[in-house]
């Protein structure tokens, strides 16, 4: 399995105090995305030239001129002296194989901090891609008596392979609309919706986004497809830019910068229509 | 509420008033104007003043003249006031780390007294130039300038340490004193009759006090006694005192009035500044005396017990810890119906002094957690530390504890556990500067501040020179501790030697167990006390083990050489060296690398420490605390290879310094729960932050307590592991950097009381009193560590 990072969460990724494991590669193309590290399915280096004053000198193989990576150059580089020999904080490489032992490892001294309610979350990227490492790890872990959650894009075409096998699924909708879904994530949503829709229980978060999904003809059609399907809880989320400064350690635009979340009133109303639906909804951030 | 509830309730608030609006604090320097007066009585008449009968004899003929009064409020007779000066460094705004004296001045407290009218400089100059030429004060002054060379830099350094005990009053409540009085004569020896003398204190001031609450009650219809509610308390009082403390307690109001008669003499037998005078388990001295007591007028006579502790406005008695619950040597939850009325009475009163400590344990009902459950996420509201009885019991076994024993620990000052009644500790605190023994073990055995030689040289240690130290450093850093550790021991042997040699306390020791052993508490060699050793608190852990992490680093890129010159110059040449070490892992980050250098260097020196013997042939007990030492000491302290620069502040206790915390604060428990906390004989400090979301701050009281209970309580503590040794202490401070600036910037509006309790180690402080670099370091510190719920 490829994680791109480990760390904990209380409540929001899953009951409960969660550890979480970001699995690297996804296949949506958010223009939002928080983790755009998680993105690429291989390592990649994140750089942050204001963290240290030596960068060049830390690349002995002359990828860094003027406080500039040149990203071709590190990407052939072999030892990564930037970060093994000088772990200079400018330099962050993302792309960690974890074994399934080395993981089972990790969670067993990490378990007492589960409490009566917590576990493990696989989130990512998509973690789906890494679908039989994924289910191996989630067999392994309930096989512990190990809580498992997973957050999903519910893209994959193995989708039904995780009923039963995961004790919390946390779904994401992005949009109904196919066009607009196309827009804002570079792929096709029929799968996802069937998916979404098929019976499975599961937790459906929505990013809620004033300009693309949150418009009021979109916003009526999620709320018309959460009726139908009926998931267990329905989690909104407002946008947020804390993945910004991740973009620019990529060396990649930020492609949201035209984007907002809508009013916390107005997204606390679509939440009250959802509870008037019948439907268990809350705001998570 | 009837009459009498509402009395009692409303005189504690009054007398909280009085109590935070007294800004002169005086009455400390009129007790020793009174010792002096009846010292020099006594050897005009040719009377020893010395020994302990004669010790006895002078507090008997000082309390008999010292100043006495009973402030508006009332409902028990006593107080401090005359115990403590205004002199302790946190709570001092004037307080700068740099200004730390290298020595302990036993009259420096004459340089905090107040302006008030009669006291005049040259009376204040009497007092001290008396005091200057007692012997106590040459002698002492003797053995600092003997270990000057160690302690002008703080490579250690020495407290000889008045208070810092629990006495177990249970004996004097149930019997009265006279009957103890009798217990000590009939020992038919000479210490017997001096304890038997001593006790005669409590009763001059029970007489005294008594006279005083009927002369004011029948003052007529002027001043605070034309109100009635003032009348009936002073009455009470009297009645109180004609029974108690010379005879047993009846019931709960009686056993209040003489356990703070009995503290009073003790403290001012210790005064000035017996800091750490600790309750213990407070909650099973009271419980005989709860009977049918209305639980309202338990908690208000609680409240009045508490107010007690308070000594003027910012509280100038310090440390003073009180427990409840906790379980039994089988394992029984020791709580009962007094521990939910003390509980009550500490969140009612939210006062800076006395500081709570809870204990728990694998069997502590829920109910008493979702009763702690209202302290917590309360910004401004003290929150109790915690201990954690299944580890500290077995520790305790470990160092001889008998197991009947071992329920009665209490804590003495901040986290030091020691037997109610049967422990004599601290008689001298020495204090390890492991960063300051590294800094010289990396320079020739010379301080890199001023060049003064403190430690042994590279050649004296066998080697070769720089490349054969640096490469070697840790050796070298354990060979210079094996050198200083002797001195350490002589020099705190030698204090405590002179302490309990001059300053025998009879009073004291009898209400420890001196009445079982005849002999003082603090006799160097044989002390009367049941359970002994000294206290050795440890500072640097964290710079000590992050550096030696970052130096074998940082070998395979510079010269030895480079790295001593670039330390002796504190990076200025070096930032490109400097930003290296910083980088390197750093404990408590849950590394394995850095944890297990962290967790030999805490090995290997508690075991080094706990070999040392003082004077009675007991053990120096490891003691990983650093109260606020971390800034003065780290003031000592040159450029560390963690990449501390130079006079910055060590770390915390056994936590990683602010800047180096990298982790979420599950890796930072798993990370102490490496540590070897049963050679941690003497307790060690450590502090979470939790820094709330909004979410947490609404959280009902039940999920507030189940939130500690989970997520930090029961795993820090490995509580449902079965394990037997365990982290067994933590304080929290749950707030936000952002409040704390706030409250700073606009205390009428934020914290309108005037207090805003926050915790520094075990002490409850008020954040608005506190000196501006104490109050950084919280702030640094809360974030750091903190988590972010």
């Amino acid at each position: 399995m490829r994680i791109f990072a480990r760390g904990w969460s209380d409540g929001f990724d899953g009951p409960g105090r969660r550890l979480v494991y970001y699995l690297k590669g996804c296949n949506l193309r958010c223009q939002w995305c928080g983790n755009p590290e998680s993105i690429a399915a291989v390592p990649e280096m994140l750089f942050y030239p204001r963290k240290s004053a030596f960068v060049s000198e830390s690349c002995p193989h002359g990828a860094v001129r003027d406080g500039l990576l040149d990203r071709r150059a590190c990407a052939r580089c072999m030892d990564h002296a930037c970060v093994e020999r000088w772990r200079d904080p400018a330099f962050e490489l993302v792309g960690e194989e974890i074994t399934l032992s080395n993981l089972l490892a990790q969670v067993e001294e990490r378990r007492p901090f589960f409490g009566e309610d917590g576990g493990v979350t696989f989130s990512g990227g998509e973690p789906t891609l890494q679908m039989d490492a994924l289910l191996a790890a989630a067999d392994a872990l309930r096989e512990r008596g190990v809580h498992v959650a997973i957050e999903t894009n519910a893209s994959s075409p193995r989708f039904h392979e995780l009923a039963g096998r995961i004790d919390l699924l946390i779904c994401d909708l992005k949009a109904i609309s196919a066009d607009l879904h196309a827009r804002m994530t570079g792929a096709d949503n029929r799968l996802i919706l069937a998916n979404l829709a098929s019976g499975i229980a599961m937790t459906v978060r929505v990013p809620l986004i004033r300009e693309l999904n949150f418009v009021p003809e979109e916003r009526e059609k999620i709320r018309r497809f959460l009726v139908e399907t009926r998931p267990e809880r329905v989690g909104l989320l407002l946008l947020h830019r804390l993945g910004r400064p991740k973009y620019e350690a990529l060396g990649k635009a930020w492609g949201a910068e035209h984007l907002t979340p809508p009013d916390r009133d107005d997204a606390e109303a679509f939440r009250l229509a959802l509870e008037r639906d019948g439907l268990a909804a809350e705001i998570l951030n | 509420m009837n009459e009498w509830i509402a009395c009692l309730a409303d005189g504690v608030e009054t007398l909280r008033g009085v109590k935070r609006a007294q800004s002169v604090n005086n009455a400390w320097f009129f007790v020793q104007e009174a010792r002096m007066r009846g010292r020099e009585t006594m050897r005009l008449a040719g009377l020893d003043t010395e020994s302990a009968l004669g010790r006895a004899e002078l507090l008997c003929r000082t309390v008999e003249r010292m100043p006495l009064t009973i402030p508006a409020g009332s409902a028990l007779a006593g107080s401090q006031d005359g115990a403590f000066s205004p002199s302790y460094a946190l709570i001092n705004p004037s307080f700068k780390v740099e200004e730390f004296a290298g020595y302990c001045d036993p009259l420096a407290a004459y340089a905090d007294i107040d302006p008030e009218e009669g006291v005049t400089a040259e009376r204040v100059a009497a007092v001290r130039a008396y005091w200057e030429g007692a012997d106590y004060v040459r002698d002492l002054r003797a053995i600092y300038q003997g270990y000057g060379r160690y302690t002008s830099e703080v490579a250690f350094f020495m407290e000889p340490v008045t208070g810092h005990t629990i006495p177990d009053l249970r004996p004097f409540l149930e019997h009265g004193v006279m009957a103890m009085q009798e217990r000590a004569r009939a020992s038919c020896t000479e210490y017997g009759r001096a304890m038997a003398r001593s006790l005669d204190a409590v009763l001059i001031l029970a007489r005294r006090y008594r006279a005083l609450a009927l002369e004011m009650a029948e003052a007529g219809d002027s001043g605070p006694t034309a109100d009635p509610a003032a009348k009936a308390r002073l009455e009470k009082i009297a009645a109180l005192l004609d029974e108690v403390p010379a005879h047993g307690a009846r019931d709960l109001h009686g056993a209040a009035q003489a356990f703070v008669l009995l503290w009073q003499a003790m403290a001012i037998e210790q005064a000035p500044n017996p800091y750490a005078l600790s309750v213990g388990n407070i909650d099973r001295v009271f419980a005989p005396y709860l009977g049918d007591c209305d639980v309202e007028e338990a908690v208000a006579i609680i409240r009045h017990v508490l107010c007690f502790f308070q000594v003027g406005d910012r509280c100038w008695a310090i440390s003073q810890n009180i427990m409840v619950g906790g379980r039994d040597e089988h394992g029984r939850d020791l709580a009962n119906p007094m521990t939910d009325v003390v509980l009550e009475a500490f969140f009612r009163s939210n006062d800076p002094q006395p500081s709570l400590s809870v204990k728990v344990h694998a069997g502590t009902p829920e109910a008493f957690y979702l009763d702690l459950g209202r302290f917590f996420f309360t910004p401004g509201h003290l929150t109790p530390s915690l201990f954690n009885d299944d580890a500290l019991l077995p520790l305790l076994d470990a160092q001889g504890i008998h197991a009947v024993d071992q329920p009665d620990y209490g804590i003495a000052g901040c986290q030091e556990p020691s037997i109610m009644g049967k422990s004599s500790l601290n008689t001298t605190n020495t204090w390890l500067n492991l960063g300051k023994v590294l800094e010289v073990a990396l320079n020739d055995g010379r301080s890199t501040l001023s060049d003064t030689q403190i430690g042994p040289t590279w050649a004296e240690l066998g080697f070769a020179g720089v490349d054969d130290a640096y490469a070697h450093a840790e050796a070298a850093f354990l060979g210079t501790l094996d050198a200083l550790l002797p001195e350490m021991a002589a020099a705190g042997n030698a204090c405590t030697t002179l302490l309990g040699r001059a300053m025998p306390v009879p009073f004291t020791s009898s209400v420890m167990d001196s009445l079982t052993t005849f002999r003082d508490l603090r006799d160097p060699e044989r002390p009367g006390a049941t359970y002994t050793g000294s206290g050795c608190l440890i500072h640097g852990l964290a710079v000590v083990a992050d550096s030696l992490t970052a130096l074998r680093a940082a070998l395979r890129i510079w010269p030895a050489s480079d790295i001593r010159a670039s330390l002796a110059s504190d990076f200025r040449e070096t930032p490109r060296l400097r930003e290296f070490l910083t980088a390197q892992p750093k404990w408590a980050n849950n590394h394995e690398e850095a944890d297990v250098t962290a967790v030999r260097i805490a090995t290997v020196v508690s075991q080094r420490v706990n070999a040392l013997r003082n004077a009675s042939g007991a053990a120096f007990l490891a003691d990983w605390s650093t109260p606020s030492t971390h800034l003065l000491y780290g003031y000592w302290v040159g450029a560390t290879p963690d990449g501390r620069a130079a006079r910055t502040p060590l770390s915390y206790g056994i936590d990683p310094r602010p800047e180096t915390s990298r982790s979420e604060l599950p890796e930072r428990f798993l990370s102490f729960r490496k540590l070897p906390f049963g050679l941690m004989a003497g307790g060690y400090a450590s502090h979470v932050g939790i820094c709330p979301v909004d979410a947490e701050f609404r959280m009902p009281i039940d999920g507030k307590a189940r939130w500690m209970r989970d997520r930090v309580i029961v795993p820090l503590f490995r509580l449902d592991e079965g394990v037997r040794e365990a982290p067994y202490y933590v304080y929290f401070n749950i707030d936000t950097a952002d409040n704390l600036r706030a409250v700073l910037r606009n205390p009428k509006e934020l914290a309108p009381s005037g207090i805003y309790i926050m915790r520094i180690h075990g002490t409850f402080v008020n954040f608005l009193d506190l000196s501006p670099a104490i109050q950084e370091d919280i702030i640094a510190r809360l974030e750091a560590s903190g988590y972010a719920a």
